[in-house]
């Protein structure tokens, strides 16, 4: 067994796509040690993805890319800037707050970064930030995107854990709040220190004038939140009535949907979501084989032979976390290492919602970090700046990132709050 | 590092987008990817209406749209084939120098495509053996399920081999340069 996962860790750092480097380690298990049927491989991985709340993963992409269009963007950044932009440091609380609204949008935050970034990097630029600046501030509130609800990461937990989702969803609210919050301790901190003005001047007429004009894209994070808070909805259910109405904003209230745009956004929904699926089948797969194995149960009892103490437990998974999130993508990692980790979490009482929380926090930190944080790599993409400054630039960021990772990791209750409110979670 | 106080008159826009440029390629797959998808949308709309408004849920959409599902990843999968998008770990061939990097992208290349012509030929094997099971709500063969799938394995195969023949041609060169374009490297000024 070990050499199976030798040939994976092999197979997958030599840049084999993820689906591929799991798929390819399971079969050499069946083919080999277990004596199965070859095309079982195929057979698994297909009916790892037969499942209804999976179908939530391609509608909340859906929703997210239409409303991914420059006449709803625009008015949600007037509105932070009538809300942030009179602060000291105004535009970067602006880029914060965005993110903040663009999270109750979209699930995931590289999308947040590669679309935004250019955008909100440019303006900061323009009014005269560092590019460094800008850059760290852009890197650390796309953390948000799958912290805030709707989140595929937390669907993708859901189901590997068998966890609520809805739970999840509520149990992401007060951890992004607590991030923001840090995020724009850390922005007025810089703002005092490097002495940085204000970007316009408060007006209360523009604030409602940008509100009223935000309310229509507003409601797409209003209706899956409060859609799920109040028991309406499922979140697949959530997600197609968040489709339904961005299609509503784009072809009827806005005119910004035409079918070229309507089928871009379509397929590359589709390639997010065929992305992430097949590795969501092919991790069920890789699963299979170490749960039949025996290798999960052994790693617990490993683990749980040294100590027993969750603190102590929850730290070294949190390590654990870090390194793995700068290495892989944070779906691949829950899809990989959840089946793993949970007889652990069980075995010490933790509550699952609260590690699901916690996991994609974490994960979502390794984005940013060097050598590998593909938010790294696209922000150094879009601000033409060399790899070794992008990384000074963010570094920084992670103080308020692990600060919040600390207080979520240490305070269960940030967490289980509003779910157990909600009656979600005992 | 300021940043330059009140300017009257961008007040009304510190951040503007402006609307992006769309370029749509034709491709077969792509088309069968979006048709399949929007049936899927269908179905899970029908279901959420039926539950919803007419208070009864249409008993066959569950797992139909799980189906549907299972579809548009194998038939999207095509695509991110094409477009070289799986999500993979990109470390060694950026931190390699670039003659062995070239070494590393072909090779990769290579166990793929051996795998994706293993997984099309366990997709029509299993098509055989499906012959006699049928769907749960309606009396259809899940032969038809596996062959959307398998045809999507096939498929993947078929685009891995033009990919693989198109780089052999300049033995990796070129996808050596795609991985590191528009990234700077040292710190000077990029030329662009």
């Amino acid at each position: 067994m070990t050499v199976l996962i030798w040939v994976f860790l092999v197979v997958l750092m030599a840049g084999v796509p993820v689906f591929i480097a799991l798929a390819l380690s399971s079969l050499l298990y069946t083919h080999f040690i277990a004596g199965i049927p070859d095309f079982v491989i195929l057979h698994r991985m297909a009916g790892g993805i037969d499942s209804f709340p999976l179908l939530a993963v391609p509608f909340f992409v859906l929703a997210g890319n239409l409303m991914n269009s420059a006449g709803i963007t625009n008015r949600i950044y007037d509105f932070a800037a009538a809300t942030c932009g009179w602060m000291r440091g105004g535009l970067a609380h602006v880029n914060v707050m965005g993110s903040v609204i663009f999270a109750g949008m979209s699930g995931t935050a590289i999308a947040d970064a590669a679309g935004l970034g250019t955008v909100e990097i440019k303006a900061m630029k323009d009014h005269g930030y560092t590019t460094e600046f800008a850059v760290g501030v852009t890197a650390a509130s796309a953390t948000l995107g799958p912290i805030i609800p709707p989140s595929l990461p937390f669907v993708i937990y859901g189901m590997m854990a068998n966890v609520s989702i809805g739970a999840l969803f509520l149990g992401g609210f007060i951890p992004g709040a607590v991030m923001t919050l840090f995020m724009m301790l850390y922005v007025s901190y810089c703002a005092r220190k490097y002495n940085m003005g204000r970007d316009q001047a408060f007006n209360l007429n523009t604030l409602i004038t940008t509100f009223v004009a935000a309310i229509p894209p507003l409601m797409t994070p209003a209706i899956i939140m409060g859609g799920m808070t109040l028991g309406w909805f499922t979140p697949t259910e959530a997600a197609i009535a968040a489709c339904a109405w961005a299609l509503i904003l784009g072809v009827v209230l806005y005119r910004s949907m035409n079918f070229k745009k309507f089928y871009k956004v379509t397929l590359d929904t589709i390639e997010t979501t065929a992305g992430v699926l097949l590795i969501v089948a092919a991790a069920s797969l890789f699963g299979w084989v170490l749960t039949t194995t025996r290798v999960t149960e052994m790693a617990a009892e490993a683990l749980l032979s040294y100590t027993t103490n969750r603190y102590l437990i929850l730290l070294l998974i949190n390590i654990l976390l870090l390194i793995v999130g700068c290495f892989l993508e944070p779906i691949a990692s829950i899809s990989i290492l959840v089946p793993v980790l949970m007889p652990v979490i069980t075995k010490v009482g933790i509550d699952p919602v609260h590690f699901g929380v916690m996991m994609t926090l974490n994960l979502m930190i390794g984005l940013l970090h060097p050598p590998l944080g593909m938010v790294l790599f696209v922000l150094a993409r879009i601000s033409r700046l060399s790899i070794e400054r992008t990384t000074m630039a963010i570094l920084p960021w992670l103080l308020p990132l692990l600060a919040s990772l600390a207080a979520v990791t240490l305070i269960p209750e940030l967490t289980l709050w509003l779910p157990r409110q909600a009656g979600l979670v005992k | 590092m300021t940043g330059t106080g009140p300017r009257p008159d961008e007040e009304a826009h510190l951040i503007h987008v402006e609307e992006e440029k769309v370029v749509i390629e034709n491709h077969p797959e792509d088309w069968l990817a979006f048709g399949l998808f929007w049936a899927l949308a269908f179905i899970v709309f029908l279901q959420f209406f039926t539950r919803y408004v007419l208070n009864d849920s249409l008993s066959w959409t569950e797992e139909i749209a799980r189906y549907g599902l299972m579809a548009v990843v194998f038939i999207g999968a095509i695509m991110v084939t094409r477009r070289h998008s799986h999500i993979s770990v990109v470390l060694l061939p950026n931190l390699l120098p670039a003659g062995v990097a070239r070494v590393l992208l072909a090779i990769v290349d290579l166990v793929t495509l051996v795998f994706l012509a293993l997984l099309g030929w366990f997709g029509v094997l299993i098509v055989e053996r499906m012959q006699i099971q049928r769907m749960t709500v309606f009396d259809v063969s899940m032969a038809y399920v596996y062959g959307v799938i398998a045809l999507g394995c096939l498929l993947m195969f078929a685009r891995q081999v033009q990919r693989v023949s198109r780089n052999a041609r300049d033995l990796w060169r070129g996808a050596q340069r795609d991985l590191t374009a528009g990234l700077v490297i040292d710190d000077r000024e990029p030329r662009s």
